[in-house]
């Protein structure tokens, strides 16, 4: 692995490591949005609910994140890779639904799942680099 | 899990011990490092949130999906403001993922 490869990867890190804050503060200042959401969008008895499903990607993508944050890598490498293409946050229809459907409004959450759409592709982006 | 248990009294300690057993790592390389992740995030004391979690009472909550897990393994239930998403381990034990409130 070439120096330049590795100081790209170290900066897609420390990125990784940004957003993670960045995620947290942007999570806590929805809690408006979010108690309003529970409302207009109300779960129902057969699926996920869209903040069921943000909860569960932000859980899953975080994990990863705290991984490389930890010990600049992650287990099962090739299986996080094929777990994180299928991941992507628009494929959710919970998610797509609100998003496109609400113009206007709930900005502060569409900020939040643009950041996790984002912190997804970087932790993609690290692994690739991992496995060149 | 020191970091997790450092600001903590034995007795405490125990109990975190106790609940965290309750818990799946997901995606994290422990289990005392997703609930730290979970208790900064949602800005409470870890301690706390594993009691909220553990508390929570499986009896008459919603199911989703009622019976068996989604494609990736994972079923909600739901009480009231609160919900518990969980997956099974590899011996088919309910473990938790995460516990939250939606008007939190």
């Amino acid at each position: 692995m070439t120096k330049a490869i590795l100081n790209q990867q170290e900066l897609i890190k420390r990125n990784i490591i940004q957003l993670l804050a960045q995620l947290t503060n942007t999570y806590q200042n929805t809690r408006g949005e979010r108690q309003e959401i529970i409302v207009q969008f109300p779960p129902e008895d057969e699926e996920f609910s869209l903040l069921e499903e943000l909860e569960l990607l932000t859980v899953n993508l975080r994990g990863y994140a705290s991984q490389i944050q930890s010990t600049g890598q992650i287990v099962n490498q090739a299986q996080t890779i094929e777990q994180l293409q299928a991941m992507q946050v628009l494929n959710i229809s919970q998610i797509a639904s609100f998003y496109f459907g609400t113009n206007g409004n709930y900005e502060q959450i569409k900020s939040y799942i643009r950041t996790l759409d984002y912190l997804r592709l970087l932790l993609l982006e690290y692994l690739q680099f991992q496995s060149d | 899990m020191i970091q997790l248990l450092e600001s903590y009294t034995s007795a405490e300690a125990a109990e975190i011990q106790q609940y965290i057993s309750e818990w799946d790592d997901a995606t994290c390389m422990s289990v005392a490092q997703s609930i730290l992740d979970h208790a900064n995030r949602k800005g409470i004391d870890p301690l706390k949130y594993l009691r909220k979690a553990h508390n929570f009472n499986k009896k008459g909550a919603i199911r989703v999906p009622k019976t068996g897990y989604r494609s990736d393994s994972s079923a909600v239930y739901r009480k009231g403001n609160e919900y518990l998403i969980v997956r099974p381990d590899q011996y088919g034990t309910e473990k938790i993922v995460t516990y939250g409130v939606n008007d939190d």
